[in-house]
């Protein structure tokens, strides 16, 4: 059954007041603004009951406006207020009813300032929903998938409706309750409802408010959004992903060049040479000519067992200088407890430099100092020296990959803030 | 393309450019004790009890 098509007005059966038919043949309720009296549609407009009382909540769309959005030319033929109380907090917000000629019904939701575009997915197979018990049944957020996307548990709505007017396809009740799933993918959000036998899946989608606005030839700046809509997109600096992305790859790159200059192993130029610890002060030379504005490195043992040993070392440039001094201390501990056996410390030890001219070098290793630990520890009796020259360092390159990966890390924070905003919205608790 | 990319992709290049140049003769290996005495401290790690 549906209303008569032609009617393009009536009168208020309560209070009289002239009343625009804006709506389609599917709409069955017609709520007078000025009175609040429900009217039957189907039955020549008479006077069902009284609405309520309560204020008309805030919003800058009123009935009879027209505005396009998605190409689509829409009327608000209907407005509802709902609220939701939840541990002490209340949400309220508006849905304005849609109407086309040519594209049936929709919703213009209003909340906190935010506005999102809403239609009825029709066809959608029994896989795409979600039910309070299902979520409630689920050890994890449950998803849904629909149309190649991914929609995660978002949170359940059990709200009433607090004021009606103007012209709905179905009978608002004053303090009905509704209960409505959603479940967000990346740039939007299905809602779930069950209404009577019927199931319904609603497609939410965010308005870029001062567009919305203006489509219904309303000042751009009427709306103040607070927070973040779990449907908002993100609008960052727009250069924000490329530079991220680059600064990824050049990351990769460097820190491949930096694991490669690190390993490259250079050339001996001084076999290992043992020294007996009780011949020290002792000079060990070794010639560096090729490659000599390359880093070079000095390498040390020691027979230490439960014990350390430290020696003192000088290293002589071939014109005489001294290039530096230096000690090292080489020390190896190891035994066996409740959880086995165990080691640590380690018997060699290294410095590197960069040699300053061609030539022969001497390294003088002045004096040794020891220790042991425990009653078994034995000291050691010589240490062995050798030398490698022509070697890289993949210290810088690696430093500019750290940088690089923190460039990215911060042009991604944007994304990433406003991600965990939408997802506030959760209800979800692992805790249950 | 954008000159912010542009700069980017020209700075980031010859920051790897630059870094792989002089890793390569070294630069950044050097050990950072070499002109100062180790032997404060030195003693090995049980001396502060620190082996297991």
């Amino acid at each position: 059954m549906s209303r008569a098509p032609d009617i393009k007005a009536i009168d208020c059966a309560t209070c009289g007041a002239g009343l625009d038919v804006l709506g389609g043949g599917r709409v069955t309720t017609h709520i007078c603004p000025y009175c609040g009296t429900a009217l039957d549609a189907l039955d020549g407009y008479r006077a069902l009951k009284k609405f309520s009382d309560a204020p008309r909540p805030e919003t800058p769309f009123s009935i009879g406006m027209s505005g396009t959005l998605y190409g689509v030319e829409w009327t608000v033929i209907g407005l509802l207020g709902h609220r939701e109380r939840w541990a002490g907090k209340v949400w309220e917000w508006v849905d304005h009813q849609l109407y086309s000629p040519t594209h049936g019904y929709a919703w213009l939701t209003l909340e906190d300032g935010h506005l999102t575009f809403a239609r009825r997915v029709r066809g959608t197979p029994a896989s795409v929903w979600m039910s309070s018990t299902g979520v409630e049944a689920s050890e994890n957020p449950p998803s849904v998938f629909h149309d190649g996307r991914r929609y995660k548990y978002l949170s359940t709505t059990v709200s009433t409706v607090f004021y009606a007017e103007g012209e709905f396809t179905w009978a608002p009740q004053f303090d009905d309750r509704t209960t409505a799933i959603s479940a967000l993918a990346d740039d939007e959000m299905l809602d779930f409802a069950e209404t009577g036998q019927e199931r319904e899946v609603h497609r939410v989608v965010y308005l870029d408010g001062p567009s919305a606005l203006a489509a219904f030839r309303l000042p751009e700046t009427t709306l103040r959004p607070k927070g973040v809509h779990p449907t908002q997109p993100y609008h960052g600096w727009k250069e924000a992903a490329f530079l991220r992305n680059a600064a990824l790859g050049f990351a990769a790159v460097a820190l491949a060049i930096g694991l490669i200059l690190a390993i490259m192993p250079g050339r001996l130029v001084l076999e290992p040479t043992t020294v007996g610890l009780n011949q020290l002060p002792r000079d060990v030379s070794f010639r560096i000519d090729a490659q000599a504005d390359k880093l070079a490195g000095l390498y040390f043992s020691a027979n230490v067992s439960n014990s350390w040993a430290y020696i003192d070392l000088e290293l002589t440039d071939p014109n005489d200088e001294v290039l530096f001094e230096a000690g090292r201390t080489m020390e190896y501990y190891f035994g066996r407890d409740s959880d086995g056996s165990w080691s640590e410390g380690s018997r060699s030890a290294s410095l590197h430099f960069l040699p300053t001219v061609p030539g022969e070098y001497t390294l003088s290793i002045g004096g040794v100092e020891q220790g042991l630990w425990g009653s078994g520890g034995r000291s050691a009796s010589w240490v062995q020296v050798s030398a490698r020259t022509g070697m890289s360092s993949g210290y810088y390159p690696m430093v500019l990959a750290v940088l690089l990966g923190m460039l990215a890390l911060v042009l991604s924070a944007g994304s990433f803030i406003h991600n965990r905003r939408r997802w506030a919205h959760s209800d979800w608790s692992d805790e249950d | 393309m954008s000159i912010i990319r542009v700069l980017f992709l020209v700075l980031a290049s010859t920051a790897v450019a630059g870094t792989a140049y002089v890793g390569w003769y070294g630069q950044g290996g050097e050990s950072f004790d070499l002109d100062r005495s180790v032997r404060t401290g030195s003693g090995g790690a049980f001396v502060g009890g620190r082996v297991k």
